[in-house]
């Protein structure tokens, strides 16, 4: 899987002490996160708590962290530890069906557990949401394959170039055009 | 045009081919062709296993996550999509429960009754040979796996044809597509990972989102509903025959909608049998999604529609032969 | 051009899909730049959501804003101060044989593909665990078929109440698809019809 992304880099970059690798980072991983961590905590001003507390962590914890292991993996640990001592100081328990810490290792794709999310945060689809998927889905076809077969199969650009029956440059420019046309729909609200 | 269009023209040409000499297979290449499906039907119901694949619907594209536990009391599987938020089907044995976040809805039904072996064979009826003509040939890799491929091709103009690449080793299917009398692919499945572990956990069979505030409905058979009915379909294409009826409970404020199903050993088309009030925008005339087509038209107050991976005018024809006692 | 060859190196990056030797050139850029941070960010941002990985969580973004002031807080000795790890051997995961023509100039990177018009290699056809597969096949491209009509994931009838209705019908009318030769497939069909009004 081309999943061997960049994160080696920046993780190296910030054990040596650069923080704005290590904020690239956080960039990555943030919306991930904040999705695991609301479903121990469900108030959402808290999530964002707990997620800027486990990300301080982990930043601490870096020079502990052996490059053989998943950094993604590793962060969820410290974000569900991080949820659990959270509600623990609360007095609250955390939710019964909220995953284990053990279960990181098994998990397979977050759609695999129950939501905890409040149902007015589950049912909303912010701007941002849809206007993403409203760009997507006006994509020309062979844009939106391409960046689907990237985003959602994870395949490598070789892979890609394969199932589409295109030279590897032709599918490198497709998904940069896709991303860039979300961009551009993206720009009224985040520019 | 592509090697891949050339290959697609090239198979349709054959198809075509074999319907309009309407040559006679071997029997034993048909005998073997019809043991692969068999092994596709198995595979299907009887083996736990854990797959993603790209689904292709007209020129929508979608990535699906399929995960399908196969047990002695029954077996339960859950589709999900990959792309944006996730909607789901789960089904068991009680229920089949369709999540659809877009709308905020839930749909409960019961799941049409199977074998209780749970091993739902295809099994052709002695006319199939009639209707189709089976191919075998040698298929491409998919998902990392060698496989077969079975066309089945239609003798005449009123169904679609199939191109099953089903695993050699499993009998899994691995890639479908739905083709038109031109080539066309109009529905393809292409899996691009499967995994066959011995045991499912449970966890992976939960829906994903909780429904908590959704709208929930039901779908499905109601029940008590008069063995008789009012209404005859007076044409099918050849081979075609009524598989089911039942009454589909339309939801709030609808009368129940009288649901016939016809099928030929592999293609079905649904006629619904609907009462609209003199306001309901209703259909005349053919829709289209892809691979599905529709067709309506009022009678008598009613809005009847014919629904199926047919061509369109399979639909129209039929829909059109619709008649009240 | 230079902006864009530049950005189009990022989303390269962002997949992995550079060289260890570009992929640090293109990432001192980003650390540098507050205009490719924004790149980056909004990539993680649209991958988050085309991936399902984001609920509507209003303040995300402004986490890591709140991080970098938190970790500007924390003493610099807590960052431990290791000498640069001996580079591992990057592997490369997609060194495209018709890479031509890498140019640096003044610390930024220049890529310039060119498809140079080799015909696409038989590669193994999918992904994930798949390590040794003996005879590798093309795979069928996924592309708009010849002859097909386009259509998208709607029915081709604009009114609201009619395309409720079919899809109601559609529902039910997968419930009986015959044969079982598709399994649990027709109901792909319901899944990925989007019910989005």
């Amino acid at each position: 899987m081309a999943d061997g992304g960049p994160e080696g880099l920046l993780v190296e970059r910030a054990q040596a002490g650069d923080r704005r690798a290590f904020d690239l980072l956080v960039l990555k991983y943030q919306h991930r996160l904040v999705k695991l961590i609301g479903r121990y905590v469900r108030d959402h001003a808290e999530v964002l708590d707990v997620a800027q507390d486990s990300f301080i962590k982990a930043y601490r914890a870096l020079p502990g962290f052996r490059a053989e292991s998943a950094f993604y993996t590793w962060l969820y640990r410290i974000a569900i530890n991080t949820a659990k001592n959270h509600l623990a100081s609360q007095s609250r328990r955390a939710a019964e069906s909220a995953i284990d810490v053990d279960d990181v290792e098994h998990l397979v794709g977050e759609t695999a557990l129950k939501e905890m999310a409040t149902p007015e945060l589950m049912l909303m689809r912010d701007e941002v949401q849809q206007a993403v998927m409203d760009a997507f889905e006006g994509l020309p076809e062979e844009l939106r394959t391409a960046i689907t077969l990237r985003e959602i199969e994870g395949m490598s650009y070789e892979d890609i170039a394969a199932a589409m029956d295109c030279p590897v440059g032709t599918v490198r420019s497709r998904i940069f055009r896709a991303r860039d046309a979300i961009n551009r729909r993206l720009e009224p609200l985040l520019g | 045009m592509t090697p891949v269009t050339e290959r697609l023209r090239r198979l349709a040409v054959l198809l075509l081919a074999v319907t309009a000499t309407g040559a006679s297979l071997a029997a034993g290449e048909d005998q073997e062709a019809r043991h692969w499906l068999d092994r596709v039907a198995y595979a299907a119901s009887r083996l736990s296993y854990d797959g993603t694949f790209v689904y292709r619907n007209g020129d929508s594209i979608e990535s699906m996550r399929i995960i399908h536990r196969a047990g002695a009391g029954g077996s339960k599987a859950r589709l999900v999509s990959l792309i944006g938020e996730a909607r789901e089907v789960i089904r068991d044995n009680e229920r089949v429960t369709c999540y659809l976040p877009g709308s905020s809805s839930v749909r409960v039904g019961k799941p049409r009754p199977r074998p209780a072996d749970g091993y739902n064979v295809f099994k052709p009826r002695g006319d199939f040979s009639d209707h189709y003509a089976l191919m075998l040939a040698n298929g491409e890799r998919v998902a990392g796996r060698d496989t077969r491929l079975v066309s089945v091709a239609p003798r005449d103009e009123w169904r679609y044809g199939y191109r099953l690449f089903v695993d050699e080793e499993t009998g899994f299917l691995l890639k479908s597509e739905l083709v038109d009398g031109h080539g066309g692919v109009l529905e393809q499945i292409v899996f691009t990972r499967l995994e066959l572990p011995d045991v499912i956990p449970d966890a992976l069979l939960q829906p994903g989102v909780s429904g908590e505030g959704f709208t929930w409905s039901t779908s499905g058979a109601v029940p008590g509903v008069s063995r008789d009915s009012r209404w005859t379909v007076g044409w099918l294409p050849a081979g075609f025959s009524m598989s089911d009826r039942a009454a589909d409970a339309a939801g709030a404020g609808r009368m129940p909608v009288e649901h016939l199903v016809y099928t030929d050993g592999l293609a079905s088309v649904s006629v619904f049998i609907e009462y609209l009030d003199a306001q309901g925008e209703h259909l005349e005339g053919l829709s289209r999604m892809g691979a599905v087509n529709a067709y309506g038209t009022m009678v008598a107050g009613f809005q009847v529609t014919a629904v199926g991976e047919v061509p369109g005018g399979t639909v129209e024809r039929i829909g059109r032969s619709v008649a009240r006692r | 051009m230079k902006d864009d060859a530049l950005h189009e190196s990022l989303s390269a990056l962002v997949d992995g899909e550079l060289t260890r030797a570009q992929a640090e050139q293109v990432m001192d850029a980003v650390l540098r730049d507050p205009a490719l941070r924004e790149q980056w960010r909004r990539h993680h941002l649209i991958s988050a959501v085309l991936s399902g990985h984001s609920g509507p969580s209003p303040g995300a973004d402004e986490l890591a804003v709140r991080v970098a002031a938190g970790l500007a807080a924390e003493p610099a000795s807590l960052a431990t101060h290791r000498a640069p790890r001996r580079r591992r051997a990057w592997v490369p995961l997609a060194l495209a044989a018709s890479l031509t023509a890498v140019a640096v100039a003044a610390g930024l990177m220049l890529i310039d593909v060119r498809d140079a018009g080799v015909a696409p290699r038989p590669v193994r056809a999918t992904i994930a665990g798949d390590a040794a597969s003996p005879a590798p096949a093309r795979v069928a491209a996924v592309t708009a078929p010849a002859g097909a009509e386009r259509t998208r994931m709607t029915w081709n009838d604009a009114r609201p109440a009619v395309e409720a209705r079919l899809n109601g019908y559609l529902l039910d009318h997968n419930e009986y698809l015959a044969g079982g030769v598709r399994g649990m497939l027709p109901y792909a069909r319901v899944v990925g019809y989007d019910a989005r009004d």
